[in-house]
This record gives structure tokens, sequence and C-alpha cells, in this order.
């Protein structure tokens, strides 16, 4: 096997319904935007690959539905994923206000050390902007995770965000790497830099 | 040998050459008819001749094609199905077509001519739809006759052959094997009871014949020969053939278990043969007996005078001194014959709504459907019991509908970011050019209405996003408070699995995808377990009715028919049959998690949705529910919707729907039974013992029952001779009285065990 990637990171896109998880995968993936989207139901994902450091990572985004009921589904999803984006609404409290649900979800199901970043998005709505960037950015540092305000729509910040994430994850890939390539010489596991002698399958 | 063969040979068919010279039609038919034309060399002259494209005839029956060439091929919406079917193509009758000279052996220069002939032939004749074997016949004319000359005859064939297998629907063509069954009659009464009794419609030879054999027969030579007779003939013949070949096994046909899966896989195979000519004799002798203008009228059937089967003797003449009838007129024919069979369809739910009937609206919901707007606004509120002089007391619907009165639910603020993204699709059907906004607004204000209203009346019942996909539909068709009314029986009596506070009832039903999936296809199901997969993939298919995923709102109506006239589980049945259609792409990715989850996701490409709503019937009635229950081990218990709706809903409108006020009580006893069994086992399940299986409604085997009847088996006539032992010692009497309690109590068990044991040896 000898694929076209030097590493693999699954992504993980959790937040309230309606804060615009789509959208800002339509954003990275195809860059395109539509105000017309549908919502998401189940699961869903897309892939885009991006330069890192002079590496190739590939990146696997999974989409989640919002709504309370399908975290019966999503939740499984939490476990595989390398990185898990938590995105609100600035346009709305609420969606803001139950970030700490998610995080709690991602303590109860991801594993553990799993690279975190916090989203606004819509941030080009400014006239109906109700969270404050200080506000949510000293929530974030409380926390030590990463944050940033983005729009799917202007596209600010969300190539950004996304890479954010991947150069966090490299990062601590490669701290670990050393104990992570004894673990396994079969398969490849997500997120671990391919060898190339490995017989693993992908 | 061969030598004096060929001389035999060459002199008899001597008349054939001078027909050919003499451009003596009738004559070549008749050669055609009685034994064939034995040599490629004399096919080549003899088909071109028959299909009127050979060069020189006073009156061509089509236009040439332009000269095919690689830069300029057409475009056909059917290019992709096309594409797929051409790639798996030239699979057989190899030693026909390999060249040793071409490292490939030639396949990707024949499979390329073949999709150019395709493409060239459905971008000429747009009127025509492609079928996924009409390939198969285009093979074996390319094969004999080259692609120049194949392409022509190809379009002749559409034309005036096989245009009755090419219109949108099947409908027409699976009219038409309908006439199988009174020549069965006819011929052999016992086979004809056999079909009866095992509810087996003729579709089991659709591909038999829409493949004039092709895509069956193994010998390149008998096809061909066929193919002498079939293009000599009225193009109904591959139907007498197919009931040539059923009459040929009835004998063995008897001696199988009357069940439909039994009779239909016996069918299916193609049966040993020696030699294809006495099937062709009988072929030929019933058409002669049973001709189609008189047998059509017992089959009460419209396959209406426009056909080609009917017309074919006038449009298709043997002197070819007359013109065949103009192919530029084929589509007024073809459009006759498509709106003859929907007035045929009309008259029936006609009826079936005037009476109220309501088993016969299902049963063309299920079958058909109800084509317009304006029929499924009448057969929608009748299958829910909504209509106004339908309404239960069973079924309150009270709920004042006025603008100004708005219930608060738990859920208004999900609904309200669902209704703010909806009407995104079927542009087509709702934008109204008159309205600035396109009608969106008020489309979306009616829609969040409607489901506040529903859960405001049955605060029982959770909001799933999704919902609002079922609603929009509704409220496309129905309007807002026909849709209200509708979509609040949906909710109730339908959808409720899918409405408890937690999805887990609504995932614990889509794993009867798995046993599904490891009867149909075991190669699927493995891979389902290796990448560990549970069929999450496809849950909007199923809690939207599809409508969330399809892209046109005919297809999505023509579902929902399907649906409101079944049982509430058949969704999860339509996705396994998406899932069974697309195997071998499926089969063909990386065995990985994250692949096949994303193949699977997308709704494959389709033709028609017919397809799947008969396969998933199908399997419905193969694994029924409560057979299916037991395998999963899954705690889907029996007050669920889907286990209940038989009873809930009952054929019979006088007879009361279960009262909506109980509701609740159910509902609380399946969460419970769910949170009994502790939640799901991932990624397999385990079935109950056999014993716990048989004595529900509808076995379906699993791996392991052979064992464990074997284990039974012994075990039961270890005590039987035990008792026998027993009784000897005693008086005359008391074995007699044993016996005949014991046979007339174990009659019902002696069943259960001869069809455990017949699934046993079949599987």
């Amino acid at each position: 096997m000898n694929p076209e990637y030097d590493y693999l990171f699954k992504l993980l896109l959790i937040g309230d319904s309606g804060v615009g998880k789509s959208c800002l995968l339509l954003r990275f993936a195809d860059d395109t935007y539509t105000e017309s989207y549908i919502s998401t139901i189940g699961v869903d994902f897309k892939i885009r690959t991006i330069e890192l450091e002079g590496k190739t990572v590939k990146l696997q985004i999974w989409d989640t539905a919002g709504q309370e009921r399908f975290r019966t589904i999503t939740s499984s999803y939490y476990r595989g994923a390398h990185g898990i984006i938590v995105v609100y609404d600035v346009t709305d409290a609420d969606t803001f206000k139950n970030v700490k649900n998610w995080l709690q979800e991602i303590d109860r199901y991801a594993v553990e050390g799993v690279n975190k970043l916090l989203v606004g998005n819509k941030s080009d709505l400014v006239g109906k902007k109700v969270v404050d960037y200080n506000e949510a950015k000293a929530f974030a540092d409380s926390l030590g995770i990463s944050f940033l305000e983005t729009s799917a729509k202007s596209a600010t910040n969300v190539e950004q965000a996304f890479l954010t994430m991947a150069k966090q994850i490299k990062d601590r890939m490669g701290n670990n790497n050393a104990t992570q390539q004894t673990k396994s010489t079969v398969n490849i596991k997500p997120g671990q830099p391919v060898q190339q002698s490995g017989g693993g399958c992908c | 040998m061969a030598a004096s063969g060929d001389h035999d040979h060459h002199d008899r068919d001597l008349d054939l050459e001078i027909a050919l010279d003499r451009q003596d039609l009738a004559t070549i038919r008749a050669i055609g008819i009685a034994r064939g034309f034995r040599t490629t060399a004399l096919r080549q002259r003899a088909w071109p001749l028959l299909l009127r494209c050979a060069n020189g005839l006073a009156h061509p029956a089509v236009d040439p094609p332009a000269p095919p060439s690689d830069d300029a091929v057409a475009e056909t919406r059917f290019e992709d199905q096309v594409r797929k079917d051409v790639h798996r193509s030239f699979v057989h009758f190899a030693n026909i077509w390999r060249d040793p000279n071409d490292e490939h052996g030639g396949r990707p220069r024949l499979q390329a001519q073949l999709h150019r002939m395709l493409v060239t032939v459905l971008a000429k004749l747009p009127f025509l739809h492609y079928y996924q074997g009409f390939h198969d016949i285009c093979t074996v004319l390319l094969l004999v006759l080259g692609e120049h000359m194949a392409t022509h005859a190809v379009q002749v064939l559409a034309l005036y052959f096989l245009r009755d297998a090419m219109h949108r629907s099947n409908d027409p063509a699976l009219a038409q094997m309908r006439i199988i069954l009174p020549i069965l009659k006819h011929e052999n009464k016992a086979v004809f009871d056999l079909f009866q009794d095992v509810e087996l419609e003729p579709h089991f030879c659709f591909g038999w014949i829409t493949t004039w054999f092709a895509a069956i027969v193994r010998s390149f030579d008998d096809v061909c020969r066929l193919f002498d007779l079939f293009l000599s003939c009225n193009p109904i013949l591959p139907i007498y053939v197919a009931a040539a070949i059923v009459l040929d096994q009835a004998d063995e046909l008897l001696e199988h278990d009357r069940e439909f899966d039994i009779v239909c896989a016996s069918l299916l195979r193609l049966p040993q043969y020696e030699s294809i000519e006495p099937w062709i004799a009988t072929a030929y002798d019933l058409f002669a007996k049973y001709p189609i203008a008189s047998i059509q009228g017992s089959t009460g059937w419209a396959f209406d005078e426009n056909c080609a089967a009917l017309r074919w003797d006038s449009d298709f003449h043997a002197d070819l001194h007359r013109p065949p009838y103009p192919a530029a007129h084929i589509p007024v024919l073809m459009h006759l014959t498509a709106t003859t069979a929907v007035a045929d369809h009309d008259r029936n739910l006609e009826a079936a709504l005037g009476r109220h009937d309501l088993a016969a609206v299902r049963s063309i919901g299920i079958a058909r459907g109800f084509r317009t707007t304006a029929y499924r606004r009448r057969a929608w509120p009748l299958l829910l019991r909504c209509a106004a002089d339908l309404v239960h007391p069973a079924i309150d619907l009270t709920l004042p509908l006025a603008d100004d009165f708005l219930p608060e639910t738990p859920f208004d603020e999900q609904v309200r970011k669902d209704v703010r993204r909806s009407f995104v699709h079927f542009a087509d059907v709702w934008r109204n050019p008159h309205d600035e906004h396109g009608g969106k607004p008020k489309l979306q204000t009616q829609l969040y209405h409607m489901v506040v209203r529903v859960l405001a009346r049955f605060p029982f019942l959770h909001y799933y996003q999704g919902l609002h996909d079922i609603c929009t539909v509704l409220l496309l068709v129905l309007g807002e408070r026909m849709g209200t009314y509708a979509a609040q029986v949906l909710a109730v009596y339908y959808l409720r699995d899918a409405m408890h506070e937690t999805l887990h009832p609504t995932m614990a039903q889509m794993r009867i995808l798995l046993p599904i999936l490891k009867n149909e296809n075991k190669a699927v199901f493995e891979l389902f377990q290796e990448v560990e997969l549970e069929p999450h993939f496809c849950i909007s298919w199923i809690t939207t009715w599809f409508a969330h995923d399809l892209r046109s709102f005919d297809d999505v109506c023509r579902l929902f028919d399907f649906f409101l006239s079944s049982n509430p589980i058949l969704p999860v049945y339509v996705a396994a049959a998406i899932i069974l259609d697309q195997t071998d792409e499926l089969l063909e990715q990386d065995r990985e998690f994250d692949l096949v989850y994303a193949y699977l996701s997308r709704l494959p490409p389709y033709e028609s949705i017919e397809h799947w709503i008969a396969t998933a019937h199908r399997l419905f009635r193969k694994y029924p529910i409560p057979g299916i229950q037991g395998i999963t081990g899954w705690a889907f218990d029996d007050n669920c919707a889907a286990l209940r709706w038989d009873r809930d809903f009952p054929f019979a409108l006088r007879r009361a729907p279960f009262p909506v006020d109980d509701v609740p009580t159910l509902m609380q006893s399946t969460s419970t039974a769910l949170a009994r069994a502790g939640g799901d086992t991932p990624y397999g399940f385990t079935p109950r013992p056999l014993v716990l299986r048989v004595v529900r409604a509808g076995y379906v085997p699993v791996e392991g029952d052979g064992r464990a009847l074997l284990l039974i088996t012994a075990v039961a006539i270890g005590i039987l001779s035990m008792g026998i032992g027993m009784i000897q010692q005693h008086d005359a009497v008391a074995p007699a009285a044993a016996v005949a309690v014991a046979s007339k109590g174990s009659a019902e068990g002696l069943d259960v065990l001869r069809r455990v044991l017949v699934s046993f040896l079949r599987g």
C-alpha cells in the first residue's frame, strides 16, 4: 500500500442545530456557500487534502446532526476523532451557552487528549452579534483550547480554523510518535504517520 | 465427419441462398423459424435483410445512422447506466470475441464499440428509454454484424421489436408477460394452479425476455439460433419460448414445495437442455395455437393495440416493397400505449376510491402508486383515515387550526431552525413565480404550523429532525389543513417509533437490515461486520421516508404511496433493496469504514424507483418482521408501531383503529422493553433460539439452525422411542389413543418442523 498522504486526521464538527456546521464544512471542502442548506440528519463526511509543513495531510471531517436526540448516533463517532471542533453561532447566545454541554460530551466519549477547537460562526452578521469575542476568548483560554470566529459565508477564518486544528494534531502526533509507532505495525491507525513498510489497508 | 456435415448443410442451405439473393423475406423468415441460419456468414446476410437495414432495399425502415466516430459521441440521459452496463459486458461468449493477438483479448475495444452503439441509438431515438438488458441484445448484434451494421440494426430492433420494453416504466413489458398465465392454464392446469398458489407473477422471466435470452443462455450458437427465430417472428415470441421452457420442466416444478421462493428459484435457473430446438418448436406451436390477439383478452390487460407485438405484422410487412410504418410516428404509438395503461390503472383506482376499498387502494399504492396529485389528495387521506367523512372516533383530530391559535411545545426552537432550512429542494413544485420570494416564506409558516400542531396535539411524541421533511411532502400534496390531519395520524400510527425521547427504538429497528443482508448477500453482510458498520448511514432515508435525500418530488410521492399503503417498517426494506442493488460496486470498494460509509450514504443513481419498491416488497414478504425480530435479538417489542400496524389500522374502515389515547401506554412499554434489553449489541446480532423463533409467525432462517434442528430431531426420536417402548408394555387401547392425540395435536408442530427442514436444506 502506498497512500498518497502522510497523515490522515479525523475531525468532528459538533454544536447546536443551525450554527452552520455543514456550511463551514462546505466552505472548507468545496469552497462554496449557499444560503439554503438543509438540516443534517445523522452524520456525513467530506474529505480535503492539505499541505502542512511539507507533509500531505488528509483531513476527513465528519459533520453531525445538532439535535440532541441524534447524540445516540453521533457519540459513537467521537472515539475515532483526533480533533473536535465545537461550533456555536455568534448571533445566538443559547448556542454559546450549550458549548459547555458539548465539551462534556467530548469528555465522556472522546479519547483522552483529543484536540479541541472552539469556533464562533456567522461573524459576518455584525449587527446581530450577541456573543462577545472577548467573552468567548476568555472562556476558551480558561479551558486551554484555541478559539476563532469564522464566517462560512465570507470565508473568513474558515481555512484558518481547520489548519489550526490540523497543526495541533500533527504536533501532538509528533510528540507521541515514538510510542505510537511501536503500537501498531499492521494497520495504519488514523492519524498516525503512514509507514511505507506496513502491510496495512487503506 | 466435419467435411461431410458442412456439405450436407451446404445443400440444405441452398434454399436460403436463393431466398437471400431474391430478397424473399417470407421464405427467409420461414427458414429462420424452422431451422435458423446456422453460420455467421449467412446471418450477416439474413439479419440485415430481416431488419430491412441491408443496403439497397426498396424501403429502408430507418435512416442509416451517422458513421460512428470517436470524437462525436452523442449524449443521452442514460449515459451513466449505459457506462455501468458496458463495463460489465463481454464476460461470456469469450470463445467468440477473445482476440489472442490483443493483450486484453479485445475486450476494451469491443466495450468501446458497444458503448458507442448504445449511445448513438439512444441519442438518435430519445423517446426510447434504455433498460438494463438492451445492451445484451446489442452485444450479440455487434458480435455477428460488426459495429456499423449492428448500430443500424439495433435502431430497427428498438423501434419495431423492443419498444414495448422501452417505455418509461416497465409496465407495458410486464403486462405482456402475463400472457404466460393463460397459456399455462390451457396447457398445464397444475402448473398454473401452482403459480396461483404461491402468487407468482411471471416476473421471473423478465431477464430472459428483455434480453432475448442473451443474458442467460451460455452457448453463443444457441443465442444466435434464438435470434434467428425472434428476428423472423412477431416480437412477442420470446414470451412463448419462456412458456415452452416452463412447460418443459412442469414435472420437476410440481415436485417442489409450493412456496414462492422455491418455485421462483427453480424457475429462475434455465433448465439443462440438450438442444434448443424443441423449445423453439414448442414456442412456435404455442404461438400458432394461442395467437396474441385472442390470448390478450384473457389476461384482462391493457396491452393495447398500438404495442409493437400487435402491430408488427402490419408495421413490418414481409413484402419488402411495402414500406414499414414510419419511424417518425412511433413516439405517437408509444404514447398511446402508455396512456391506455394509465387509463386502465386510473379506472381501477377510481373504483377503489369510490368504494372506500382500503384493501384495493393499498394494493394499487404498493404496485403502481397513485400517479397524480389529484389522486393522491383522495388516496392519502383515505389511507390515513383522516378524510372528513372517515374520521373514526378513535382518531381524534380536533384541534383548532385558526392562525391565531398556535400552541407552544418544547420543540419550537428546533422546529423553527429546521423550517428555516426547508424548501430548498423540489422548487419546481412549490415555487410561485407571482410571488417575489417564490412563495417560500408562506410555505415555511404553514410548515411550522403543521409540525407544531402535531407536536402539541400529542405531547407524548418527541420531535425529530426529519419529521419536517415528511410534513413538507404532505403540505405540498395535501395543503396545510389536510396535511396537518394527515401528519397527526402518520405521527401516531406510522412514525411514533422514531418519536420516543431517544433514537434507540429507530436504531433498533434499522438493525433488521443486518439479517436481511446476511440472508440475501453474505459478502455484503461480512463487509459490514468487518468494517464494523452499523446502518446509521441510512437513518435519514428511513426517518424522512427518503424525502430528505431524493431530488425528484415525483419519486418521493411514489414512495409515499407505497409507504402509506404498507407497514411502517417498509422504509427499512427499501434501504435494504438499495444496498443490495449496488453490491457489486460496494464490494469493489476498499474495505474501510469511512469509504464504505461514504459510498453507502449517497443514494445511487437509478433509472426507476419501481425496482427498489418491488424488491422491498419482496424482501418484506420473504423476511416478515415478527420472524426477523427474533434474529436481531432486539427489544423492538410487540407494541411498536411496526408490529402493531395491521391491528391498529385494519383493512375494513368500519373497524376502529387503535385509540390514540392508549398510544402513550404502548410507547412506554416499548421504552421499558428497550431499557431491559440493555441497549444495543454493536456490530452483530444474537438470534434467539430456534424454538423461540419458529413459534412466531414468519420463520426466517439463520446459520446454525440446521444443527439445532438435528439436535431437536435426535431428542424427539429418543423420547418417541422411549414412549413406544413404554406403550408396548401396556394394553392395546392406550397406544391407539396416544397416537390419535399425538397426531391431532402435533399437526401444526410437524408443519413448522417441515418448513424449518425445508429452509435448512435449501440454505
